[in-house]
């Protein structure tokens, strides 16, 4: 049995909305809700997701910038949620976050070198001249000069700055690395050199990744299994090949079949989804997925599915699958 | 049948505090009657530039036509007084703007804004442009138009207001649509919608469309011809099947290949390959060749002067020294 890093277990995040000023009645976005779900050490975990199905929110919880509204977060077996001081400072050097927009989160007013090196400064690990010569090394693992090092943002471009957001991730050495679309913001030729970086970064210090994104492509590429995510839940789970060549939720087969395909011979049969994402606030009942799909029927309209085996080790939600 | 569009030498650049920024530096482009023309490059390379040049709305100062001719069905568009212009733009080419939200007004609702481009161009009553307008709402696949004319752009989601500029840019049966990225906000089941309604309204209207995207997967899907431009330049055009099975341009290829493809797990050691590099500061462009820096297969010529876009075999063309 393979060794799992992260379990996570009945997560929920629910952020409470203004009540509606007719009924008084207080709501609340369910952006995450009711996750089970495990990392195993050593593998690269896709997430893929229409906007606003939770993605983003998962992420954080897992890495403690924000805190659930219920369940729990094992970490090589340990529940993260009780940590507190030491414990806590602990965990953030084991698992560090990338994040989507590679303009807004760097510091404008920090240099490459010194955000690089911040992470070393704040827990202790080094300074001075010693921290300066691990940012130097950090840069050039990257694919960027030491030369550099005193460059700020503005100076780089959009690749050049993802670069420095996973160096500033490695610093402290990490166990587990949640890639929030980390190259959703960049153009096909750049996205390529930092897939494959993020590829040999994990064989060299041997990291476990979350890879977060919407691009279907991407996603199959970088991982070895891959969860589907619908408003606020897990819907389908399953080894990458199995999920793409046998998709068993419908609404993993509407979003597979939608990837337009760079191959102006092969037209895709396209499989229709109606209308729009329903709104995380009010879900619809049962299955949240049954008003856009083609074979609903009144089950799917009274229960939520639950998660099931269907086949090995491949999960799915759906009263009707296949 | 000739062209729609024919773009012949065009250069559109900015002034800046810095120097002149040659967005679109000698552009030559033909889209044929009815076509879909799909342009592909990286971010800042002038596909927005060349469109709004197109429409006649590159900002001004800074930006400028410095040289070249816009032939649309044979008439030169940079010779019209901007009064006649103002007709054309709407009504015989209309534009999806690559920011829905910033070009829809928020405080209006949307069934009054897609109806005050019919009354403005096909001289419509209001109450038959209303009524049109719930028509085209309905063609583009808003559920209850009749209710949903009546939103303001922030009660709509990104999918929705997308349609609406849809339905504004076609509400006057345009003999010329421009779309600029109009699925790149979008997920990918509302982009596959957004790309069969372009697909079926140009069934119907007989539209010619210019289809930007940096998505080459939108372009093989949607498009009968393609460009890719890099540093303001058209690098390569032909007909679609032919850019795709076999590219020419040392770049063109190179995209190719960068692109993650279901199934096709790149064999061995799983690594795409990559151009290296990224696009030159178009301040401080190299001599001669602009893509020579990043090429696999420059030669000595490429710094010394600028290739030319030339006809390799009928209506696929490539500018490049190896091709020369
Ligand atoms: N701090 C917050 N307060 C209220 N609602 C929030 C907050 N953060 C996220 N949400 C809501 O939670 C839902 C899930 O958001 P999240 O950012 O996790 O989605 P996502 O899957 O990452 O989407 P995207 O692909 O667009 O990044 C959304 O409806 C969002 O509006
Ligand atoms: N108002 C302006 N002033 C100065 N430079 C400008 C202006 N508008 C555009 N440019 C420059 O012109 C070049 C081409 O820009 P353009 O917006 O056409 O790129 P694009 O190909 O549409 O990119 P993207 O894929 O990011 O939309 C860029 O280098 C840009 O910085
Ligand atoms: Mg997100
Ligand atoms: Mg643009």
């Amino acid at each position: 049995m393979a060794d799992i890093l992260v379990d996570i277990r009945g997560l929920r995040k629910h952020f409470p909305v203004k009540g509606s000023p007719i009924s008084g009645r207080k709501s609340a976005v369910k952006a995450v809700d009711g996750v089970d779900l495990a990392v195993y050490r050593g593998e690269t975990l896709g997430l893929v997701g229409e906007s606003g199905c939770g993605k983003t929110t998962l992420g954080r919880l897992v890495v403690r910038l924000e805190t659930p509204t219920s369940g729990e977060i094992l970490f090589e077996g340990e529940n993260i949620l009780g940590y507190g001081g030491e414990k806590l400072k602990a965990f953030r050097r084991e698992v560090q976050m990338i994040f989507q927009d590679p303009y807004s989160s760097l510091n404008p007013r920090r240099s490459a070198g010194s955000t690089i090196g911040e992470p070393l400064l704040v827990h202790g690990i080094s300074a001075g001249r010693e921290r300066d010569e691990e940012a130097a090394r950090l840069m050039e693992k990257v694919g960027l000069t030491r030369e550099q090092m005193g460059r700020y943002p503005h100076e780089f471009s959009g690749g050049q700055r993802q670069r420095i957001g996973i160096a500033r991730a490695l610093a402290l050495r990490p166990k587990l690395i949640i890639a929030d679309e980390p190259v959703s913001a960049l153009d096909v030729s750049i996205q390529a050199q930092i897939l494959n970086l993020l590829r040999s970064l994990q064989r060299e210090f041997e990291l476990t990744y979350l890879f977060i994104s919407h691009d279907l492509s991407v996603v199959e590429h970088m991982s070895d299994r891959v969860a589907v995510m619908y408003l606020g839940k897990i819907v389908e789970l399953a080894a990458s090949a199995d999920l793409y060549n046998r998709p068993l939720h419908p609404y993993t087969q509407a979003l597979i079949s939608a990837i337009p395909v760079a191959d102006p011979g092969r037209m895709s049969r396209r499989l229709r989804t109606r209308g729009d994402v329903p709104s995380p606030i009010d879900p619809p009942a049962g299955c949240a997925f049954h008003p856009r799909c083609s074979r609903s029927s009144d089950a799917c309209r009274d229960a939520v599915p639950a998660l099931v085996e269907r086949e090995k080790g491949h999960f799915v939600a759906c009263h009707l699958p296949g | 049948m000739p062209p729609i569009l024919q773009i012949k030498n065009l250069s559109t650049h900015f002034e800046t505090a810095r120097g002149t920024v040659k967005a679109v530096d000698g552009v030559d482009l033909c889209v044929n009657e009815g076509d879909t023309l799909g342009i592909a490059g990286e971010s800042g390379c002038g596909k927005t530039v060349l469109a709004l040049s197109v429409m006649r709305l590159v900002p001004r100062p800074p930006g400028r036509i410095v040289s070249g001719r816009i032939l649309f069905e044979g008439e030169d568009l940079l010779a019209f007084p901007e009064e006649e212009m103002r007709r054309i733009r709407g009504k015989r080419i209309s534009m999806i703007f690559q920011e829905p939200m910033s070009s829809l007004n928020p405080v209006f609702r949307i069934g009054d804004q897609v109806a005050e481009t019919l009354r403005l161009h096909e001289g419509l009553s209001s109450a038959e442009a209303h009524h049109r307008a719930v028509e085209m709402l309905r063609l583009v696949g808003i559920p209850a138009p009749e209710t949903r004319a009546r939103d303001y752009p922030h009660q709509m989601s990104g999918g929705m207001r997308q349609r609406v500029m849809i339905a504004m840019a076609l509400s006057c049966r345009p003999r010329l649509m421009l779309a600029d990225e109009p699925t790149t906000a979008l997920d990918v089941t509302i982009q596959a919608q957004i790309l069969e309604l372009i697909q079926g309204l140009k069934r119907e209207v007989g539209t010619s469309v210019v289809l930007i995207t940096h998505d080459l997967g939108v372009i093989a899907e949607a498009a009968q011809a393609a460009a890719v431009m890099y540093a303001g330049w058209v690098v390569e055009q032909g007909p679609v099947e032919r850019i795709f099975s076999s590219p020419l341009h040392p770049y063109t290829v190179g995209l190719m290949n960068s692109i993650p493809r279901i199934g096709r797990r790149p064999a061995g050691n799983g690594y795409l390959n990559v151009i290296p590099g990224t696009i030159p500061n178009l301040l401080e462009l190299p001599s001669g060749c602009k893509f020579r820096d990043r090429c696999a297969r420059v030669m000595p010529v490429c710094a010394e002067k600028k290739p030319a876009l030339l006809e390799k075999t009928p209506g696929h063309s490539v500018r490049c020294w190896l091709y020369v």
